[in-house]
């Protein structure tokens, strides 16, 4: 494969996970911060949103470039391997975020009359942790793919570029 | 609640809380430790920077743009490309088709022998150089 080609595989990762970390929850968190339901309107702590969109951006930048340079590598490539594991740590980084910020406890206030207010909060603190430890299981399997890259280097190189035991593949 | 209403949404939350509990113990104390060293390493990226995020996202893109098209992956970088210049010439022996020699479809027997002999070890070049010798 090309440069050009691995450069629009890299483009087209980026914008996938560019939706995926960034859009999609901010598009979430927005319209969770006005929620309107059954009439009632709930409302998310303002400073909370603030709080959650910044990791969401921080994080979600880091990983799109890193899911770029990774997805335009070649395949096999140490490079490949580093930059995967490196997309990986990154994400478990991104999804604790989400409780560092403060959207692992989100708050919901409702007021809608003199008689019914009060407020109720989702905890998720748990769901991550098993989600982390599921996310552990893919950090060791890149990690077991950068070993063999590296191990087999001059394998996986004679094959890339057709040669075997100094013969070209025909 | 809207999701309680909707059944199919329900039965869904049931499943993903069924396999959720099952793993529960086996992977949560995995989470927990993940959560440790993730807090630790939380402490050194700088909060309310969003400026250092887009510059480091810019590098890495453009890091990754260069590399990709000095290093593409489909030729056999400079470095490379010597070693298997050198292999090559050092290993590999004159090529004669059987066709040129025979003009006749070769035998099966004939073929088995021409992929062992395809494979040349330390006998072919042992030959190579008693036959130098002579």
């Amino acid at each position: 494969m090309g440069a050009g080609k691995n450069l629009i595989k890299g483009i087209i990762f980026m914008g996938a996970y560019i939706i995926i970390t960034m859009v999609i929850p901010y598009f979430t968190f927005t319209w969770i911060k006005d929620l309107s339901d059954l009439g009632i309107p709930i409302v998310l702590e303002q400073q909370e949103y603030e709080s959650i969109i910044f990791w969401i951006s921080a994080f979600g930048l880091l990983i799109s470039s890193l899911a770029f340079f990774s997805y335009s590598s070649p395949k096999q490539s140490i490079r490949k391997g580093v930059f995967a594991l490196l997309q990986i740590l990154v994400n478990s980084l991104y999804i604790w975020s989400y409780k560092f910020s403060g959207a692992a406890d989100i708050l919901f206030q409702f007021d809608a009359s003199q008689h019914m207010t009060g407020y109720f909060f989702l905890n998720f603190q748990n769901m991550i942790m098993v989600y982390l430890g599921i996310y552990f299981l893919t950090i060791v399997l890149k990690g077991y793919d950068l070993v063999d890259f590296i191990i087999n280097r001059e394998k996986i190189r004679e094959k890339r570029y057709g040669i075997s035991g100094g013969y070209e593949k025909k | 609640m809207i999701f309680q209403t909707v059944d199919f949404l329900q039965v869904l939350a049931e499943i993903i809380g069924a396999i959720l509990n099952f793993l529960k113990p086996i992977v949560s104390p995995i989470g927990a430790w993940m959560i440790n060293w993730i807090e630790v390493v939380l402490r050194i990226f700088p909060k309310n920077d969003l400026a250092l995020y887009i510059i480091l996202f810019v590098m890495i893109i453009i890091i990754g743009a260069i590399t990709n098209i000095l290093w593409p992956g489909d030729k056999p970088p400079k470095f490379f490309e010597k070693k298997y210049k050198l292999i090559k010439l050092e290993k590999e022996p004159e090529r004669v088709e059987y066709k040129t020699l025979f003009k006749e479809e070769p035998t099966v027997e004939f073929k088995k022998f021409g992929e062992e002999f395809e494979e040349p070890g330390d006998d072919y070049k042992e030959s190579a150089e008693e036959y130098e010798d002579f």
